[in-house]
Order: C-alpha cells, then structure tokens, then sequence
C-alpha cells in the first residue's frame, strides 16, 4: 500500500508465531499421510542421485519442478496466504522455480546431478538427508509441537533446502540460475522467523550459506583438477 | 502497599462518582467499564476496546479461531463494545465474524473497520468484503486506514453516511505518522472519529491532535497502547511505583492503559490480545477514579526514568 516506507520490518509481520505454528498443525493434519509418500520420493530422488542415472536426473529435475509448483500453491497460495497476504506475491517465484527445474527435465542436455566422495559432495548429501529427515527433527527439538514440525513438500523450508543440496551437486552453467529463489527464500524465511523469535530462524540461512560453500569449493576443486 | 485486582475494583467502585463528575460513565452497570459519550451522537463508547492486529490473523485453524471467540466472548462479558480490525490485517476480520457468529451477534457489538487501498474505485467493494467478513449488516464506523488515498475515501464514506450505510466515518495513522496532514484533515474535514498512537512513551498526540480532538468533538481512538505488548515486556522487570494505589493500577499493563484513558481527549484505547484474562485485565483498567493531569505526568516521569 501507500507509503511503505514509513513501515519497519516488524510492522510488515501481519501474524505472531502462534499463527505461524497453529499454519503447520493445520497443514500436517490435513496432508497425513502424504508426509510418508514424500519421504519416499525423496528417498528415490536420493538414490537415483548416489546412481548417476542419466535418465534419472530428468526425474529428479521434473520431481523438483513439482515440489516448487506443489509448494507455490498449496503452501503459499493457499494456505499461507491466510495469515500473510504477501505470500501470495511469493507464490509465482516458487511456480516459475518449477518451471525453471521443468524446463531442465526436458532440454536435450539435461543439467547432471552427480555425488561425488569429495567434501562438497558429502556437504550436499548430508544436506540433502537433514532436509529430508533432520529438518523435522531439528524443528521438534527447538519446540515444536509433534503436529507442528516441518516437512519437505508440506512446508516450503525443507523442500528448499533439499532443492539447495541438489544444485550443489549439479552441474551446467544454467543451473547458476536456480539458486537465485532458494537463497532469496533461505534469507527471507530467516528473516521471518527471526523477527517472530522463532528458535529456528537459523536453519535455512544457515543451510544456505553451507550449500553456498559446498558448491563454491567443489566447483574450486573442479576447476583446480582440470587445470592440473 | 500489596495490590491486587481486588483491590484496585473495590477502590474503582468507590470512585466511580468522580468518575462520573468528570464526564465518565459506567457503561451499562456498577462492575461495566467506563464510557465517554460521542461529542456528535452522545452514544457511549467504554474506554476500552478489542483490537485485532496480529492476535486475530489466525487463519483457518480451528483451535486458535475458537481462542479467539472466547476472547470476544470474554470481551462482551466485561462490558467492552468496540471491536477494531481492517483488511490489512489478514484473516482478522473472518476471524471477527467467526467469533461474532459463535456469540450470536451480540447486540452490544460496536463495529469499527476501515477501508484500506490506494485505488479509490476498489473501496467499495472491499468495505462490502469487510462487512461480509465480519457478518454484521453493517459497520458502526469505517475509517480510512493509514490515510491511504484519504479524499477519495472520505468522499466515498461520507456519502455512505448521508445514505446511512454506515453510522461513523473516520481516518486513522499509527506510530506517529503523518501528524501534520492529520491535523489538516480534522481541521477541515467532518470526521466523527481519528485513530492514532498514544501511549506513555509516544505523546506527540498530546501536543496538537488531542486538544484538536477535543475541540472539534472528534472521537479518539488510541492504537499501540503497549506499543504491541513491548512496553509491558520491558517494564515488566521493573517495580510498579510505590504509589501505583494512586493510579488504580494492578499491574503494569493496567498502569499504561489508564495513563492512555485518563486522557480527557480519548474516547477508546484498542489493546489486542489473544488472551482472555488479558482482555478482563484490561477490561478492568477502565474503572474507579482515573489519574489527573497531575498524575499522569507522574505517571509519565516514573517510566521515563526507568
């Protein structure tokens, strides 16, 4: 609206924390039992990954695309958009990020998802398995009511963060692009939680700045290998 | 001195003669919070009402849509009439009327929204999504939220008014904005009521808009009385004062919203809670014998040295 500019952050933040959780109870209960369908996509995403597929990583990028999609609405369009209007305005960033990934499914060099034994690619996986797993675990830990914790597919931080460990271990210069919207989502979900006082506030941007590094180096140690 | 609420009630009950020598009324009976009539209808508003920022955004989950409900069931069982949302406050006004609903519709209700866009052809239909929101056929007061495209809005409002869609117009600011284009606007526009910050540490109001509200018979409604709840979180590690008996407050959350009451300009402070023995405390605040000028100012003093 008018004059935004005499807003502070916190002015900005529509709901409180209670909200905030009472919006994964709601999303956990009416989703059960789709929580063990999504563990076990991820789990084959993760497999095929440790395979170095090539058909595989068309999967993996369509499945990608999905769970951006899946999430823009459900989870943004939907229902977070009850008690914070302006995920509605987040909502088309997670649909074109699906397009993005859909768009990688299907192009005749599809980008490579490869694991390798090295540090960043140990980073990736370990990434890749704390959102799958560790990430509902984390958010029980910090307080979270059972109902409540975080679940990748059903709540958007631990798809992004799975997403994140993923592009770590891609490859190709157009996957450059789809960091863009995990990173931006990693700071503003931070950003949220931190303002909510949230214990948890540290997860995302935390795990960004890890898978940040990760691919940082491992593209180091690419380069270093090729010119040696 | 020990305080406690009863205390403080028995005291209020004794004082409330010159509460009422000083424009004050019980609203509906002995034990109902204090009331200030309208300068333009005479129609009595208690000086505390329910505000629904943050606390009333609880979306669709039915557990803290029925926390709600009982904490405007709490609110009209302690005499409070004014409820005060907007559309910028997510699903705090289908909260309302979930609540509303739930309740029967009290009689008592006075219904307080506003009208919240830049476009002047969507305030219209977005009032008429208000009031759906909140099932009531129509609202007691509509304001201009923020002073968002204010002459267009205005406009619409008073029309409203004249065709007696709506009983009160008015326009609200927060956090201190904009004062000086406030002050034009109830210099020169007929408002029945302002809505602006006030609180023990923010007292601009005090030096323009206030006695202006007074002088045009401008109904005040105060918003952030606890400035969102962090007042009372950060005076809380504090001692009351030791003449807090004289203030008729039992806690600190009674003592800043007596100081934001006692203020002959303010018709209504809308603290907003999700808590029903925080929505009787503050109830409560509006009883007995409020603080002079004299004490507010100490009042004022004893905070801002802490």
């Amino acid at each position: 609206m008018a004059d935004w500019s005499s807003y502070s952050l916190s002015d900005l933040l529509l709901f409180s924390l209670q909200a905030y959780i009472g919006l994964f109870e709601l999303l956990n209960t009416t989703l059960w039992p789709a929580h063990l369908v999504i563990l076990a996509v991820g789990l084959v995403i993760g497999l095929i990954v440790l395979r170095r597929n090539a058909a595989g990583y068309r999967v993996v990028w369509a499945l990608l695309g999905l769970l951006w999609i899946w999430s823009g609405w459900h989870f943004f369009y939907v229902q977070y958009t009850a008690i914070n209007w302006a995920a509605a305005y987040v909502a088309p960033m997670f649909w074109l990020q699906g397009l993005l990934f859909g768009l990688f499914a299907v192009v005749p060099t599809c980008p490579e998802i490869r694991y390798t034994g090295t540090a960043a690619g140990r980073t990736a996986m370990m990434l890749y398995l704390f959102a799958l797993i560790g990430y509902p675990a984390a958010t029980l830990v910090l307080g979270r009511p059972l109902d409540s914790v975080e679940f990748p597919g059903i709540s958007a931080d631990p798809g992004v963060v799975a997403t994140l460990a993923v592009l770590v271990m891609s490859r190709g210069v157009f996957t450059r692009l789809a960091w863009i919207a995990p990173l931006l989502w990693c700071a503003l979900t931070g950003l949220t939680l931190w303002m909510l006082g949230s214990p948890e506030f540290f997860i995302a941007p935390l795990a960004a700045m890890m898978a940040v590094i990760a691919a940082v180096s491992g593209r180091r140690l690419s380069q270093s290998l090729r010119d040696g | 001195m020990q305080i406690n609420r009863r205390n403080v009630l028995k005291g209020s009950m004794a004082a409330t003669f010159a509460g009422t020598a000083a424009g004050l009324v019980p609203a509906r009976a002995m034990a109902a919070p204090l009331a200030r009539p309208l300068a333009s209808t005479g129609e009595l508003l208690p000086l505390v009402g329910l505000g629904s920022w943050i606390t009333f955004n609880v979306g669709n989950n039915q557990k803290l849509l029925d926390a709600s409900a009982d904490v405007m069931a709490a609110f009209f069982e302690g005499g409070g009439r004014m409820i005060d949302s907007s559309p910028m406050y997510g699903s705090a006004q289908a909260t309302i009327g979930y609540g509303l609903k739930k309740l029967g519709m009290p009689e008592t209700l006075f219904s307080a929204d506003k009208v919240w866009t830049s476009s002047a052809g969507n305030g219209s239909p977005q009032i008429e999504q208000s009031r759906s929101h909140w099932g009531v056929p129509k609202f007691d007061l509509v304001q201009v939220h923020n002073l968002v495209a204010w002459r267009e809005h205005l406009e619409l409002l008073q029309t409203m008014k004249t065709a007696g869609d709506v009983k009160y117009i008015g326009i609200t600011t927060s956090h201190g904005r904009r004062h000086t284009e406030l002050e034009d606007i109830m210099t020169s526009q007929p408002v029945d009521f302002v809505q602006l910050t006030y609180n023990v540490e923010d007292r601009e109001a005090e030096q323009r808009l206030l006695p202006l509200a007074r002088e045009r018979g401008i109904a005040v409604i105060v918003n952030r009385p606890f400035q969102r709840g962090y007042l009372v979180e950060r005076l809380s590690s504090s001692p009351l004062p030791d003449w807090v008996a004289e203030t008729g407050a039992a806690s600190w959350a009674q003592f800043l919203l007596r100081f934001v009451i006692s203020h002959p300009a303010v018709t209504c402070a809308i603290p907003a809670t999700s808590k029903v023995a925080h929505v009787r405390e503050n109830l409560a605040a509006a009883s007995g014998q409020l603080p002079d000028a004299a004490l507010r100012k100490r009042m004022a003093d004893y905070v801002g040295q802490l």
